[in-house]
């Protein structure tokens, strides 16, 4: 039985992956009903928000590290041993990456398909001009031997940035759609910018399942799609 | 003469100036980008992508068949290995290319450098002059161009890393005297005299040295960088060996190190560069250093016409409206404050690039600010909107505006407040907006009677903090979320009063889980409010009405707009399908992203342009009577 923030961030791609011939499921961690083959956004913000308003933000990364493993604390440490002063000193991007590490250690159990960037991190990180956040993601799924995967609503700043910082990246997710609901900062702009990537590097964010969306993308040399995102 | 362009290295810093000039010149582009990398370049009709890797020959020898000229300008940088393999191996690849392609013109303009001409090379400098001597010993129709120091507007470029390094550093620290000598050059000016050189065949077999007309002293360009962007720092120079040594370890631990041993050795030699034969014979006029900083880093006071804004209270709504003004072009934020002097390095790493206090009268007696967002915690609202009216600063307070109601006596009249935004994003959802328009076109017809429902997952049991006690926070979910449903029934109709309300305390002693509200208004329809926080199954707030006219209904659920027209079919807007007027940055989409930005667009704007404000501080006013209507009713029945 999948929990309710798992029903409503539930997505269903049959075309995501050809030679699985598979569905692809993409979850927020939620600790529980985990299984091999799924991919994960992290870091669950909604989730952590909850968290912070119950118990600050300290009290919630505390909670956070209180569900790892002792291998997996020893693990993170491990992890963060050059970066230790900049954790006590509240540096932003560290206090971000801390939050994706630690989910990330509790997925890497189920052996994820993917693991993507949240869309409100990466977008948080265009906004705030923070590229240290990109670098240390991208850094960690090198790390990992993982892809180093994305999901934004704001693909044209995504991609301008992507150049600026010489950011690479194996997958992009975005909203993309006949109805240009998402596509910000609006629809032609996106379509043009989605010229400017290789098709194979693109994960479309349909409204619905109809026949037309894949007309539509079709134009685009899109093949991948993500459906029920938006319900 | 020649039409079809083939450009290496078209997604580098000059590469793209390149192509974009040589498009703008009516040409033909067939530009080579690394493999699966992202295009720089907006679609165009004259101009195809080739993506490949000049070390694979076959990668791109397929893809290029009708071309008439090569700009060769892709290389590698000071990698120990890689240097070589792209700058000789391409230029052994790319003849192979012309050679099999058999190309009618045979022309070939090489990019160089000035590296090359230095005594004690770097691997950048040597590779890039055995693939000099490759090409110019071919038997193409070829010419060198040997930049000085090239420049633009890109991050990452020499002129940014040195104006990042004056706004970051306490000084700017310089290997060696800082005296040698350079011709910077504008990449577009580049970009023109390779042009040139395509329509003037006088070139063919020369090569030429390309910079801008006056000599500067490396010292003497930092100091010109300083004063365009009016800040000083001193410039603390390095001894030569040291510094080599230093930037030869640093680059073995550091790969992302903006310097390198060929730049320490590069700029640390005399050499002889004169740009005067290229200037003359390609009839090129390259800006001076001057006017390229003027076009590069634009004065501060071209942003002096921004608003400055100040950000109080560094939770999650200051972090999110902070993202938010961040990217508005018209906003400058000038100041962060919050108590928490900890927060300072948490300020100075996000990104934002800002002043961080733990006073906001310590900030606006720095900085200029014309707006202060506040994003306290509710019962802190009053004493910093007092400064704010003293300091004569509109201000922007995050919703409930007070805990106690009867604080908004104090503020209504003065001038300022008329000013001043309230943070009720909701009326700024798509669905909502769409519903405004509906009622006022009077589609539904005469208003009968409607419902709202209010419901988050949020409180289980016992919870901590301001928000649960009712002195700081003013109540439970009708103050907290509450507002939200409250401005939509203020937005959509109007006039309202609280006839009758009940509250329920599930979990906390002191503030109410549950509300039901029953209002009426002038028109003489009634409506009802349920707000609960503790619904299951409802990570996100959410918030459902339906509205009953006389000719039919308007109902908002299940991320749904549905329209009934008695007697038609009802239709049902998806809310994909329906309508938002602005261009938006979307920070999450789940949480009502879009509504945020428009909000903060709209009231930054408002302040600009000095039109009236939508979400005004006397529309908060008349929000929160509502629930003070209620809580008032609540109590009298207890």
């Amino acid at each position: 039985m999948k929990s309710h923030l798992e029903k409503i961030n539930f997505v269903r791609n049959n075309n995501i992956r050809k030679s699985h011939n598979r569905e692809l499921n993409l979850y927020f961690y939620n600790n529980r009903d985990l299984s091999t083959g799924q991919a994960f956004l992290v870091p669950n913000i909604v989730e952590f928000m909850h968290d912070v308003t119950e118990n600050g933000n300290i009290g919630a990364i505390k909670k956070k590290i209180m569900q790892l493993t002792p291998l997996d604390i020893i693990r993170l440490m491990w992890w963060n041993k050059f970066n230790v002063r900049n954790i006590l000193r509240k540096d932003f991007s560290s206090g971000i990456m801390i939050l994706i590490e630690i989910e990330v250690l509790k997925i890497l159990k189920s052996k994820p398909l993917y693991i993507v960037l949240s869309d409100y991190i990466t977008d948080l990180a265009l906004a705030l001009d923070n590229k240290d956040i990109y670098y240390n993601f991208s850094w960690l799924m090198k790390r990992l031997g993982k892809e180093n995967i994305f999901f934004t609503n704001n693909l044209p700043l995504f991609i301008d940035k992507c150049i600026e910082w010489k950011v690479e990246f194996e997958l992009v997710f975005f909203p993309m759609n006949k109805s240009g609901y998402e596509m910000n900062p609006d629809k032609s702009t996106v379509e043009e910018y989605v010229r400017r990537i290789p098709s194979d590097k693109v994960i479309a964010v349909v409204t619905s399942e109809e026949a037309s969306q894949r007309t539509y993308l079709n134009k685009f040399g899109i093949k991948r799609i993500l459906e029920n995102w938006f319900i | 003469m020649y039409k079809n362009i083939l450009v290496t290295g078209a997604g580098g810093f000059i590469g793209k100036s390149v192509v974009l000039t040589l498009l703008q010149n009516g040409f033909s582009v067939l530009a080579m980008i690394r493999q699966n990398s992202i295009s720089p370049f907006k679609k165009d009709p004259n101009l195809t992508i080739l993506r490949a890797d000049m070390l694979d020959y076959t990668s791109f020898s397929s893809q290029v068949s009708k071309i008439d000229a090569v700009v060769h300008l892709a290389a590698n940088k000071y990698h120990p290995t890689l240097s070589y393999e792209v700058n000789v191996t391409g230029a052994h690849n790319l003849l192979r290319l012309l050679k099999e392609k058999k190309l009618k013109t045979n022309r070939l303009i090489n990019i160089s450098s000035q590296s090359t001409k230095i005594k004690w090379m770097g691997v950048y400098g040597k590779s890039k002059l055995e693939s000099d001597k490759i090409l110019e010993n071919s038997s193409y129709r070829w010419t060198t161009l040997k930049p000085s120091l090239v420049y633009g507007n890109e991050k990452g470029t020499l002129f940014n890393t040195i104006a990042e390094y004056i706004q970051k550093l306490p000084f700017i620290p310089v290997i060696g005297n800082g005296k040698w000598t350079v011709y910077p050059l504008a990449v577009n000016d580049l970009a023109d005299t390779i042009v040139n050189v395509l329509r003037n065949d006088q070139t063919i077999g020369k090569v030429y040295d390309v910079g801008c007309p006056q000599k500067v002293e490396f010292d003497e360009m930092i100091k010109l960088i300083q004063s365009q962007l009016q800040i000083e720092k001193r410039i603390i120079h390095i001894p030569f060996l040291p510094g080599l040594a230093m930037i030869y370890l640093l680059t073995k631990f550091i790969p992302t190190l903006p310097l390198s041993v060929d730049n320490v050795l590069g700029s640390n030699q005399y050499t002889r560069c004169d740009p005067i034969p290229a200037i003359d014979e390609l009839k090129v006029k390259p800006m001076s250093v001057k006017d390229g900083l003027i076009k590069y880093f634009p004065d501060k006071d071209a942003r002096h016409n921004n608003i400055n804004i100040a950000i109080v209270g560094l939770g999650k709504m200051g972090i999110l409206h902070g993202t938010i003004l961040n990217t508005l072009p018209h906003v400058n934020i000038t100041a962060i404050i919050d108590t928490n002097v900890q927060l300072i390095n948490t300020v100075s790493s996000m990104g934002i690039k800002t002043t961080f206090f733990n006073s906001l009268i310590d900030a606006l007696k720095e900085k200029r600010c014309d707006c202060v967002y506040i994003c306290t915690p509710t019962f802190v609202h009053k004493e910093i909107i007092n400064i704010c009216l003293k300091e004569k600063i509109p201000y922007f307070v995050e919703k409930p505006t007070f805990n106690n109601f009867d604080d908004f006596k104090d503020i209504l009249k003065n001038p300022i407040t008329s000013k001043s935004g309230s943070g009720y994003f909701w009326i700024f959802k798509r669905e909502v907006q769409y519903t405004k328009k509906l009622l006022e076109e009077n589609k539904i017809g005469k208003i009968l009677n409607y419902k709202v429902r209010l419901k988050h997952s949020e409180v289980f049991g016992p919870k901590k903090g301001w928000t649960f006690q009712k002195k700081l926070s003013g109540g439970g979910v009708l103050i907290n979320p509450g507002p939200h449903a409250f401005s939509l029934i203020q937005y959509f109709f109007n006039d309202g009063k609280v006839t009758d309300a009940k509250l329920k305390y599930l979990y906390n002693n002191e503030v109410e889980d549950e509300a039901m509200v029953t209002l009426e208004h002038k028109d003489g329809f009634q409506g009802e409010l349920h707000a609960s926080w503790s619904v299951p199954n409802c990570p996100v707030l959410t918030i459902e009405y339906e509205i009953v006219g006389k000719l039919g209904k308007i109902t908002y659920n299940n991320n749904a707009l549905t329209v009934t027209k008695y007697g038609e079919k009802k239709a049902v807007l998806p809310i994909y399908d329906l309508p938002l007027n602005y261009p938006i940055f979307n920070l999450n989409p789940r949480s009502g992203g879009d509504a945020y930005y428009i909000e903060d667009y709209l009231f930054t704007k408002s302040l600009v342009e000095k039109t009236r404000i939508q979400n005004s501080v006397h529309f908060s006013h008349s929000v929160e009577s509502l629930i003070h209507q209620a809580y008032e009713i609540a109590s009298r029945k207890n």
